[in-house]
């Protein structure tokens, strides 16, 4: 994941900014950076508003598209955008001096604002803190968005001591609270809170932690947590290769069909890897498919990659050779030098070339973590030999097969090719007395069940998009009898719809 | 745990590795001594819980006492038993890292634990056990490496290596083990034999076999039903072989008192198709 992280972090200032020369670039670069501050400022506030908007309506579907906000917020977050928003909206003392702990010192103003700019925002911001304050308390939920803004902020800038005393006491303030409307929240908490204990190397001192809170989602139905913390438990298993254990946590629970692509894609690839490791290749295929088609079109191209990697392995491992078109994509061209090495070498049955680029590329395998997979290769080079000599001759000796195959037992030859056709890798007859393998013509596959299968199989999935889509739509309560929506309601309607559109655009761009 | 109480605790154990280095040595008494050993154990901390820290004396003399019972279930030939005693033993070989050092039987052990995954042919469980130990001690490991290299051998299919590693096994308690993969492969092999071979002569297949007599063939061809011509040659029909599997799992199927050949899997029934197509029918109406 931290690959992950990496890429999804650019620094959209730095663009264009060297063309233009000295001063002006200077300052236009930092009007620029000015103005992007005050959006994101702008953002933020919107969002504090439609929590406080959920809090008093009890909606948590409401706290969805905050919480989901968080992921362009963070691409333009900074220090000074953190310290305005806290310093805007907290009036309570003591939450200030525990912010001020991790963003430093939020009694002095910023320098890059002026005074002209200063006094509209502070009406502002005066208003909207007095409304998320009850009693001289914030709204426990906007108080957690503010301290996820904090604890993204530490995790981005390295600051993992920080980051995991920062995530300490706020999944303290989540587990305190038992309102709906925290769930959104708290599964992003969750997901974080995972994190600074990683960057720490101390997640597999959280596995009990985390299994207490996935029973208390469960019964809460809260979906977005149940996928979130399935998914960092998976991930702390897998990391100290714990297999067993991810099977049966796998085994024993439903995953959330309903919750974000993001989860899903996460979740299909850990999936994948479990079942690859268990030698369940082609249900390993399944999931890994699924996980790089659910993943985001643009951006998270260190999980994209890793992916693509696995796939490649596995379906190697079931025999089939990839395309070559994916090999040569420009996102996968690089990092997948070695697995076409290997490609290459199975497609030819070359046991001594394969031998060669796994020692080549040893560390690279042992690096993705995929080396015990790669090693199992050997007998698929050996099977694709086989296939190459049993499509070309209608009948050979034994022998023979060992000569071409490089092999040096001639008995263990004829194993290998009676196990090879009880695996139907190829379709023959081994006649032993003579010693002599003979192939079977091809079979017409039309005048089989398969075709049948396979149609069926396709017209069951679009049938089931259908029935999903259908369940998922949503209609506002007796909008039915209400007038019909006057010209400027359809235009505020309309660019809402726009501004929706957008959000969900550049959240795809950004997995985490 | 009061003093005394480990104190007695550890007479026990050294009445036990007495009783297990004499030669012959009386296996009844082995075992009993065992078993109170291990009655005895469940009253203290044993395992490291979160209620309290097990000293480090309590922890070795627990690990100890499994290690010997793991032994123990080997010379015993309980495979069970063996597989319960190692199960237990990984966390003290896995998670209990508290400062003692690591048992010289350890690898030994886990060697012989893939081993038995293997007899049993858990390729499976097997994979995930090999994922714990890190790959270079594998590698320069004996007890380990010999496990993992017969892995390989049998994805292969060159069984002949496993026959030929029972002469080499790193130590004397591998026999049992090696002796259960021999029958697992042998069984695999006659399951290919059957598969790829219409007809073969009974010697050529009782050498694929890997069995030297011929009475003991004999008892090996009546169990798997086979059946034996005049002229010395056995039969199989390959392409029935071939799906045995899936006959297997849809015996259940519906065919009228007759046996399922090969034809049924492979062709289309009418009723299915109609069922099919009634169902796509009911979908369309449902959009429409």
């Amino acid at each position: 994941m931290a690959a992950v992280m990496e890429v999804d972090n650019p620094e959209p200032l730095k663009n264009g900014a060297k063309e233009v020369n000295g001063e002006d670039a200077l300052a236009k670069a930092a009007a620029e950076k000015e103005n992007l501050e005050t959006t994101t400022v702008e953002d933020i506030k919107d969002f504090i508003k439609l929590l406080e908007r959920a809090v008093t309506a009890g909606d948590a579907r409401l706290v969805v598209r905050p919480v989901r906000g968080l992921a362009y917020i963070r691409k333009n977050l900074n220090v000074a955008v953190v310290r305005r928003v806290i310093r805007g909206v907290c009036i309570n003392k003591d939450d200030k001096i525990y912010f001020a702990q991790f963003v430093g010192d939020l009694t002095v103003d910023d320098s890059t604002m002026d005074d002209s700019k200063k006094s509209p925002y502070g009406s502002v911001f005066q208003k909207l803190a007095n409304t998320i304050h009850k009693q001289g308390t914030m709204i426990p939920e906007v108080n957690v968005y503010l301290h996820l803004l904090v604890l993204i902020h530490l995790l981005d800038n390295g600051k993992n001591a920080e980051a995991l005393a920062c995530a300490d006491t706020l999944m303290g303030k989540v587990i305190s609270n038992t309102r709906r409307t925290m769930d959104p929240l708290a599964a992003r908490v969750y997901f974080l809170y995972a994190r600074a204990y990683e960057v720490n190397g101390r997640l597999s001192s959280l596995r009990r932690f985390l299994l207490c809170r996935l029973r208390t989602s469960t019964l809460r139905q809260d979906e977005e947590g149940q996928a979130t913390l399935i998914n960092a438990l998976l991930r702390s298993y897998i990391q100290d290769n714990l297999y067993d254990q991810a099977e049966k946590l796998v085994g024993k629970l439903s995953y959330p069909e309903s919750v974000h692509n993001n989860h899903l894609a996460r979740f299909q690839y850990y999936l994948g890897r479990i079942k690859a490791t268990k030698l369940d290749y082609s249900e390993a295929h399944q999931h890994l498919l699924q996980a790089s088609r659910k993943v985001p079109t643009h951006g998270a191209i260190g999980f994209k990659q890793t992916v693509q990697k696995w796939l490649v392995t596995v379906e190697l491992l079931l025999g089939d050779i990839p395309e070559r078109s994916m090999f040569l994509e420009k996102e996968y061209r690089k990092c997948l030098v070695p697995y076409y090495q290997v490609t290459l070498a199975i497609r030819a049955g070359k046991l001594a070339r394969f031998n060669e680029t796994l020692q080549t590329y040893t560390e690279q395998f042992k690096k993705d973590e995929t080396y015990s997979l790669i090693v199992r290769l050997r007998h698929n080079v050996i099977k694709t030999g086989i296939r190459t000599i049993n499509s070309a001759y209608s009948r050979i000796s034994v022998v023979d097969v060992a000569k071409k195959l490089q092999l040096e037992s001639v008995e263990d030859v004829y194993f290998i090719l009676a196990k090879a056709i009880s695996e139907r890798a190829i379709e023959a007859q081994l006649l032993a007395d003579s010693g002599t393998l003979v192939s079977k013509e091809n079979v017409n596959v039309y005048a089989t069940k398969d075709p049948f299968v396979a149609y069926d199989k396709r017209i069951k999935f679009c049938l089931e998009t259908y029935d999903q889509s259908v369940k998922a739509m949503r209609f506002p309560p007796k909008s039915y009898h209400g007038d019909l929506e006057t010209a400027e309601e359809r235009r505020e309607r309309e660019q809402q719809e726009a501004e929706l559109a957008k959000e969900i655009a550049d959240e795809e761009d950004d997995i985490l | 745990m009061s003093a005394t109480g480990l104190q007695s605790l550890m007479s026990l154990y050294r009445q036990l590795t007495e009783e297990w280095n004499k030669r012959p040595m009386e296996k009844a008494k082995c075992e009993s001594l065992l078993n109170s050993l291990k009655v005895a154990l469940t009253e203290h901390h044993f395992i490291p819980t979160a209620e309290g820290e097990a000293s480090k004396q309590e922890i070795i003399l627990a690990r100890d006492v499994l290690e010997m019972g793991a032994q123990f279930a080997i010379f015993d030939r309980d495979l069970k038993s063996f597989q319960r005693h190692i199960d237990q033993l990984k966390v003290y070989y896995y998670d209990v890292k508290g400062g003692i050092p690591d048992s010289s039987m350890m690898q030994q052990l886990l060697g012989l634990y893939l081993l038995s995954l293997l007899a049993e042919n858990r390729l499976g469980d097997f994979h995930s056990e090999v994922e714990l130990m890190s790959l270079d001690k594998i590698e320069k490991d004996q007890y380990l490496s010999f496990p993992v290299q017969l892995e390989r051998n049998l994805m292969e299919g060159s069984y002949s290596k496993i026959f030929i590693a029972h002469k080499n096994v790193p130590a004397p308690s591998y026999g049992y083990f090696m002796e259960l993969l021999a029958n697992t492969t042998r069984i695999e092999i006659a399951k290919n034999i059957s598969r790829a071979c219409p007809l073969i002569s009974a010697d050529a297949a009782r050498k694929m076999l890997f069995i030297t007599s011929e009475p003991e063939f004999k008892t090996f061809v009546d169990q798997n039903k086979w059946k034996l011509a005049q002229n010395g040659v056995l039969n199989f029909d390959t392409e029935r072989n071939l799906i045995q599997d899936q006959l297997l799992i849809e015996s259940d199927m519906e065919t009228d008192g007759r046996q399922i050949t090969a034809a049924d899997l492979t062709a289309l029934s009418y009723q299915e198709v109609a069922e099919t197509m009634l169902g796509y029918a009911k979908e369309l109406e449902k959009i429409v």
